[in-house]
């Protein structure tokens, strides 16, 4: 490959904010993030730090009146999501972009056969037949592992497992082959065996049609299993941009490091897991410094001060905290010479 | 009676797991089967509609010929709900009215329920300015009694029983619309609307591919109810001469045109306000037990 090839998603400087009676809530806060062909790219997070706002601002389903995307851009192969119209937008859905969500028991039309909804879907995007469509539905149907699905085909949502539904919901999000697909906590409301199937099967299918996935996540189990690169967001910030390796090898900024040190470990015996004290900061009142400065062990005066940048500490690692710049040890000096002034 | 409804209902839950479509309306079935006073509800209803279907086969004499020889005849072999004051047969008026009064109120249920639809739909699903704007007409709508605002429309538009449809019509399209702007509101925000949109759905498919068909229970629901009513306000506009005119056969006008003779020949009024009162009963009992049946959270 001579030249770089020109990445599927490019977000970026993406704002969302809700306004209300209330004040601004400002859930995503200037993300930027690039999403390679075949690539597998986790956010994680905790509730509330802007997600799931991220992926539904990427698919422009943000709930109005209230909530808008307020600045940055979102490059789909080049093409500005933000400025695409709404009629253009629609082609844009389920055909490039797709989404799995979080509820398979709920994500269903309850009174249609799963498979006319994946017909259904197909049809929105391609100039097929009922039966074409639905003979494609069948087929998708089989190729997510679900036995006999002639017979599948025909039931209703309410005669299908949980499992069995998240099946359904991805084989209607990937009908149309997306070139992306945005799964949010796709495996969040099943069984722990049935979660390790269904993320077996969104793996392989991704490398059959070679789509990008954004994966969206709080369980860090998931991004170790699937992700190549993992953003990490804390109220509508990305804190840390790294690789999945790196994530759990070397994880650089405080909350991340609180967040590896909150899972349990198998080798030690302890009475009460680790935590993370405190909240996240309400999104009507986000503090002026460091979001995490409150929440942070290692806070000095600075973090509470301003919010950091993006500090960029090796080719594929950036982290929004003061401990990577240079300011960081000027601080800790006069820290230092301040108390040793004191002492004297 | 409910430890009977509920093995009913586990019976045809096995049964729907073998054969998977129908399956909630199988449900549905099943408790509306095992409520007596509901299929009672239901047979007056059939009952009545095959009279009105084979009304020219069941009448036994015209039911517009006059003759003047054979006025008030009381109940007899010949005459079973004896003759009014014109000599007409009031078994053959009645028979052939049933098409008149249950067409009117079908017709105006229908109109109602279209419009209300409609306006529920929009007003529900688009929330806003729209919504306000629509809901606020509406309330203007059920401020006025039923028949006030009937007659008003009719005043308006002279009487007759295309009109009565359309005044009987107007006052449950609100009725329809907050029924089905309350159940948008709440089937919208569900997560499977966002699944549609998120494959590229428009507002048209949503609205009516995904929204329509699941708030169709409380839809049948208000529409059986409502039918009573609307039979019942036509005849009352009839009554009062708004209506069909004489020599029509229409319940509500033979029943006004008894009235001179309640006295000397109560029979006159009598059959037509029995008919009227046993189907409009028929159709609330059927309308209460479909209710049941159809959404058991509305019980009580």
């Amino acid at each position: 490959m001579a030249e770089k090839e020109i990445p599927i998603l490019e977000v970026k400087g993406l704002k969302t904010y809700f306004t209300t009676k209330k004040g601004t809530s400002k859930p995503v806060d200037g993300i930027d993030f690039v999403l390679n062909k075949g690539e597998t790219l986790g956010i994680v997070g905790e509730s509330g730090c802007g997600k799931s706002m991220t992926s539904l601002s990427i698919l422009r389903l943000i709930p109005s009146p209230s909530g808008k995307i307020a600045g940055g851009s979102i490059l789909f192969k080049g093409k500005d999501l933000v400025k695409l119209p709404e009629s253009e937008m629609r082609k844009v859905r389920g055909n490039d972009i797709s989404m799995i969500f979080q509820e398979p028991m709920t994500s269903l039309n309850p009174v249609i056969p799963v498979g006319e909804q994946i017909a259904e879907a197909i049809r929105l995007h391609q100039n097929l037949g009922k039966k074409a469509a639905w003979e494609k539905s069948v087929e998708m149907l089989r190729l997510v592992g679900i036995p006999s699905p002639e017979k599948r085909a025909k039931q209703e949502p309410f005669q299908l497992s949980g499992g069995m539904r998240q099946r359904v919901m991805i084989a209607m999000a990937l009908a149309c082959s997306p070139e992306i697909l945005i799964a949010d906590e796709p495996t969040t409301a099943l069984d722990v065996t049935i979660q390790a199937q269904i993320l077996e099967i969104i793996k392989n299918l991704q490398k059959q049609l070679g789509m990008g996935v954004i994966m969206i996540t709080h369980d860090l189990g998931v991004v170790a299993e699937t992700c190549d690169q993992v953003v990490v967001m804390y109220a509508g910030n990305i804190v840390e941009h790294t690789s999945s390796k790196e994530l759990f090898a070397n994880p650089k900024h405080p909350y991340t490091q609180g967040l590896l040190a909150s899972l349990p470990n198998i080798t030690e015996d302890v009475e009460e897991l680790r935590t993370i004290e405190g909240t996240i900061p309400s999104p009507y009142n986000l503090p002026k410094g460091c979001r995490f400065s409150s929440r942070c062990p290692h806070s000095k005066d600075i973090c509470s001060e301003r919010n950091p940048e993006l500090f960029e500490v090796s080719d594929d690692t950036k982290v929004r905290c003061w401990i990577y710049s240079d300011n960081w040890n000027n601080q800790s000096k006069r820290e230092e010479e301040c108390l040793n002034e004191k002492h004297s | 009676m409910s430890i009977e409804v509920k093995s009913e209902l586990n019976h045809s839950v096995s049964q729907v797991l073998n054969k998977p479509k129908e399956s909630q309306i199988k449900n549905a079935l099943a408790i509306l089967l095992s409520n007596k006073a509901a299929m009672i509800g239901a047979m007056i209803i059939i009952f009545y509609l095959l009279i009105a279907l084979f009304a020219p086969l069941l009448a036994p004499y015209d039911p517009y010929a006059i003759n003047l020889d054979n006025k008030f005849i009381p109940p007899s072999a010949d005459h079973w709900m004896g003759t009014d004051d014109k000599g007409r047969d009031i078994l053959s008026r009645l028979l052939y009215g049933s098409r008149l009064s249950m067409g009117v109120g079908f017709a105006a249920v229908a109109f109602g329920a279209l419009f209300g639809i409609m306006c529920g739909l929009i007003a529900g699903y688009y929330g806003k300015w729209v919504d306000s704007i629509i809901m606020r007409v509406m309330d203007i709508l059920l401020a006025f009694p039923g028949i006030l605002l009937a007659l008003a429309i009719i005043a308006a538009l002279g009487p007759s029983l295309i009109n009565v449809t359309i005044a009987v019509g107007a006052f449950s399209v609100p009725l329809f619309a907050r029924i089905v702007r309350g159940s948008t509101l709440e089937v919208k925000k569900l997560e499977y609307i966002d699944a549609v949109r998120s494959l590229g759905a428009n507002d048209f498919v949503i609205i009516f591919k995904h929204i329509l068909p699941n708030i169709l229970s409380p839809i049948i629901i208000q529409g059986t109810l409502r039918l009573a009513t609307a039979i019942l306000s036509a005849a009352g506009l009839s009554f009062l001469g708004l209506g069909a005119q004489p020599p029509s056969p229409e319940w509500g006008t033979m029943l006004s045109s008894g009235r001179d003779f309640l006295f000397s020949a109560p029979y006159i009024a009598l059959f037509p306000g029995l008919a009227i009162s046993i189907l409009v009963l028929g159709f609330n009992i059927f309308g209460d037990g479909l209710r049941d049946a159809l959404d058991p959270r509305m019980k009580n």
